[in-house]
């Protein structure tokens, strides 16, 4: 509306100062805040902590000792393994489901799509000891196997097959949005300029998705390396062979082994944390890729 | 390369998107598809792509039927509103594109890549941004690297798709007088939609005035606003001002008053409206047989040409624009009493209704 | 942040078709194929071999494995777990969002890392964690052992360590969700003269209703089913710290197989309802998204 122009209320200048808090008219954030740091450091914070202050509590030299013996770094190599094989093989088919949940129609699609998250959903106990029944030497899988000469149950395979089923919602959930918000017309643009679906595919619809399925790769690899329930029966855990890192932590923890167990605990949650500020770094990557 | 459409026919659903469609498209030629949202022109645009197939009827590029042909094997240069441009890849790249992806024996050398897209960037007047991504850029370099892009497959005709639709209207002007003189430079078949008529009737060499699914009228820009075939033409295309008008004794009245209408009409017709642009209007402060009276309600002088509003001695606001020398020659006043002329009125029966 | 876990609730669901723009016919049959026989082979046969293997001896020796004096307290002790960790949790969540999205400060970023914390670490030291704390020759132990409370080994290390491990899923559902919203409703209650908890109550709660359901669903399971981390801290005492899936594994190390799935079917059935409630949720939420932006592109 026209009218006489509105003198300008007078701002304080921007505090080049260092704010902790910018003033908001909406109350609760004592209490919240408060609340929300008390129940953290109770529950999680301090807790966490105690390993820290335990494993540094052993000096160096005990450290290294418990982390660097041949069962320990066995332990470690075969959790990374298995868990770095399952969620490559989850990274690609992931994909592949994703896509054709979000790209194709055919019948039974809803349903399958509400399943993708069982994994997610079911206890690792029943997770656990369902795969080993299935892939012992009599199961219904396992005989095949066996037949062939692939030992299935009591072995790195069997451990991969494990970490397979509870990676396998990752991929496909933090690729599934990205495939649908893509504009369908850069592909008719593409289409239009002369590629064919696989050039369309490799050139403009992959790297657009890439940042995602890393992101999802990251996290089914992350949740696998600390898996515990799902793998704990199929694996049979030999050590030096079957054994892997959060059972080697159990194990100790029964022989009273407290030292031990938190130099390797104290292990596996430095590679968490890195995971975890690599999955956020990713994760900000993409949203990056993804707003124009 | 000349265009003919034939009978199409598309069908979304329920909805039909194109009633039957026949269209001829010389070669070289700039073409406006207008009209209002739900007209079928974005469909019909896309039917030519090929990226939506008709469901009766058939697209011929040249004499050979392509209706069954897939959008990648017509060779169509499209322009989306929203670019649609590579996120992901360069200025460079995206131009670059549609030759990258050509099967082996047809693909361009890299140098030849390389000089072809510097080419194109000097044509769109781009060069030196080809190493920005597409967030780095306004919207008009945007569609700027979207028409070079299309270029560069060196395509048969070039099909636009409101390409000016989400800039600003300073800009969009610009763009407008370019695409013109681009035309002009290459020659080459174009299409573009539109719902902006003015925009139409400015850069097309012949315009398509398209309304639910049905072409209205098709002509030079001139014969489409000057002589409209029907009462949408003339609605769709400019301010304009509805009288109704009856007839006694083969004269004919706006309310009271008599008026002098040219066009000739038959001896049964009693009702007929009359449309008449605001600039075909004249006011004076002199009576004459065949105008009517009417109070000045609004004035505003703000603009090229200064726009009155009069309210008719029959309650009605008309719509009157005066250029200004004249303006201030009358020097007219809100409240004024004032007597209203029809220049040159058009008239349609009443069966056309829009 | 959201991930997994909330990815779903934003999408309305509407697949744009261009079946000319797609595919060979025989590319995309093949596709599904693949996927279809990848999910079959790795969810569809777990199932049946569960259902399989806990009916194998009859329906009645199902229903006695169920309802075993030891079947049934483990069931208590998780109905417990599960009603003190998931309103806990619920609470925090709605704190930790309400603190996080509608103000701004300093580490906020930092702050949400934090919370993120229990989902990277592996159950077996979300247990250990809680023994290293409150166990005998932790810094508690002596002063615990004094006063005769039991914290590990017993009901409350299990409260606890099922705290730790759910905890994240209901902030992580609600910090994305009210981020999207945005502070106009409340700041709008507020120039009303509503204060902090009626604006919590009749404006903030009402829009975050079905993120705030689908993370209790999520909550419950994992609080329900939680092995590793209880494991570790509950000493398998049976018929007071056993939990379910710790029954299970009891069961199933005494070689009682068909017992153990039996047990697990129970665990199983949780889980199919989890996903139930998770799509209905999913397609309530689709459904109100879908309304709103009708109105909006109405208006």
């Amino acid at each position: 509306m026209r009218g006489e122009p509105t003198a300008s209320p007078r701002v304080p200048e921007e505090n080049l100062k260092f704010t902790l808090k910018r003033y908001s008219a909406l109350p609760g954030f004592g209490i919240s805040m408060g609340f929300t740091v008390f129940y953290l450091s109770l529950i999680v914070l301090i807790p966490l902590s105690t390993i820290f202050f335990k494993a540094f509590g052993l000096g160096w030299e005990h450290f290294a000792q418990a982390v660097t013996s041949a069962r320990t770094l066995t332990a470690l190599r075969l959790s990374f393994g298995t868990s770095l094989v399952s969620a490559l093989i989850n990274a690609c088919f992931g994909l592949l489901v994703a896509w054709v949940l979000v790209r194709y129609d055919f019948p039974g699609k809803k349903l399958v799509d509400a399943f993708v998250d069982f994994p997610f959903a079911l206890p690792t106990a029943v997770a656990g000891i369902a795969l080993t029944a299935l892939y012992s030497q009599n199961g219904w899988v396992g005989k095949h196997l066996y037949a062939m000469g692939i030992q299935s149950a009591y072995s790195p395979f069997g451990i991969t097959i494990a970490l397979i089923f509870i990676g396998l919602p990752f991929v496909v959930r933090t690729v599934e949005p990205v495939l649908q918000n893509l504009e369908s017309e850069v592909e008719e643009a593409a289409s239009s300029l002369g590629a064919n679906r696989w050039q369309i595919f490799r050139m403009i619809i992959f790297p657009t998705i890439a940042p995602a399925l890393i992101t999802g790769t990251a996290m089914a690899f992350s949740r696998a390396i600390g898996e515990y329930g799902s793998v704990v029966f199929i694996a049979g855990n030999m050590p030096m062979k079957t054994e892997i890192a959060p059972l080697l932590i159990m194990t100790k923890l029964e022989q009273y082994d407290y030292a031990g167990a938190t130099a390797i605990a104290g292990v596996m949650l430095a590679v968490s944390f890195v995971m975890l500020l690599a999955l956020n770094l990713l994760q900000a990557w993409g949203r990056k890729n993804e707003s124009l | 390369m000349s265009i003919e459409i034939h009978q199409v026919v598309k069908k979304f659903g329920d909805f039909k998107a194109l009633k039957g469609i026949d269209l001829k498209i010389e070669t070289g030629e700039l073409l406006a598809l207008l009209g209002p949202s739900g007209s079928g022109k974005t469909t019909l645009l896309r039917v030519i792509a090929g990226m939506e197939e008709a469901d009766g009827g058939q697209v011929f590029f040249l004499g050979d039927d392509v209706s069954r042909r897939k959008v990648r094997e017509r060779g169509v240069g499209f322009v989306f509103q929203h670019y649609a441009l590579f996120h992901h890849m360069t200025v460079f790249d995206n131009i670059a594109f549609g030759l990258k992806v050509r099967p082996s024996p047809l693909k361009p050398s890299k140098k030849e890549i390389h000089d072809k897209v510097h080419e194109l960037l000097k044509l769109v007047r781009l060069d030196g941004l080809a190493s920005r991504l597409p967030q780095q850029l306004s919207g008009g370099q945007r569609q700027r690297v979207a028409l070079a892009r299309a270029l560069a497959i060196e395509p048969k005709v070039l099909l636009l798709d409101e390409p000016f639709g989400s800039l600003d209207s300073k800009v969009r002007k610009e763009l407008r007088q370019w695409l013109r003189s681009l035309h002009d430079r290459l020659k080459m078949t174009t299409i573009f939609v539109t719902h902006d008529q003015e925009e139409a009737l400015e850069v097309a060499d012949r315009v398509v005035v398209m309304n639910e699914g049905r072409i209205e009228q098709m002509g030079t820009p001139n014969e489409v606003y000057h002589k409209p075939a029907n009462a949408f033409v003339y609605n769709f295309l400019g301010n304009v001002n509805l009288f109704h008008c009856r007839f006694e004794n083969g004269k004919a009245y706006i309310a009271n008053t008599p008026v002098s209408i040219k066009a000739g009409v038959g001896p049964g017709v009693q009702k007929a409206k009359i449309y008449i642009r605001p600039h075909l209007l004249e006011i004076s402060r002199e009576p004459r047989s065949d105008s009517f009276k009417g109070v000045i309600q609004f004035l505003n002088s703000a603009g090229s040409v200064a726009k009155i509003e009069v309210l008719s001695e029959w309650g009605e606001i008309v719509q009157v624009e005066v250029p200004q020398d004249q303006f201030r020659l009358l020097a007219l006043k809100k409240g004024e009493p004032v007597f209203v002329m029809l220049k040159d009125a058009q008239l349609f029966h009443e069966d056309y209704s829009i | 942040m959201a991930g997994i876990v909330g990815g779903k609730l934003g999408l309305s669901g509407r697949a744009v078709h261009r079946p000319f723009l797609s595919e060979p016919r025989w590319v995309r049959v093949l596709l599904i194929a693949i996927a279809l026989g990848f999910l079959g082979f790795f969810l569809a046969l777990p199932i049946a071999m569960v259902l399989a293997q806990a009916l194998k001896k009859g329906f009645v020796f199902f229903l006695g494995a169920l309802t075993d004096p030891m079947a049934m307290s483990a069931i208590r002790l998780t109905l417990i777990v599960a009603a003190v960790s998931v309103p806990l949790n619920l609470l925090f969540g709605l704190a930790s969002s309400w603190a996080i999205t509608k103000f701004d400060f300093w580490g906020k970023k930092f702050l949400i890392t934090l919370i993120d914390l229990p989902f990277s670490v592996s159950p077996v030291i979300s247990g250990l964690i809680f023994v290293l704390l409150f166990g005998a020759q932790g810094p508690l132990g002596t002063w615990l052992g004094d006063h005769n409370i039991k914290i590990i080994f017993s009901v409350p290390g299990i409260i606890l360590a099922t705290l730790f491990v759910t905890f994240p899923f209901v902030a992580r559902e609600l910090i994305p969700l009210m981020e999207s919203q945005g502070t106009e409703g409340e700041y709008a209650a507020v120039t009303l003269g509503a204060n902090g908890w009626q604006t919590f109550w009749m404006v903030t709660l009402p829009n975050i209703k079905w993120g705030l359901l689908y993370g209790v669903i999520l909550c419950n399971a994992r609080a329900m089913g939680e092995f590793g981390a209880v494991s570790v801290v509950s000493g398998h005492i049976r018929g007071q710290t056993n939990t379910i899936p710790l029954h299970v594994e009891i069961l199933y190390n005494e070689y009682n197989f068909t017992a153990a799935f039996a047990v697990a079917s129970v665990l199983m059935l949780l889980a199919f309802v989890t996903l139930l409630l998770k799509q209905w949720v999913e397609w309530q939420a689709g459904r109100e998204a879908v309304l709103a932006e009708k109105e909006i592109a109405g208006s």
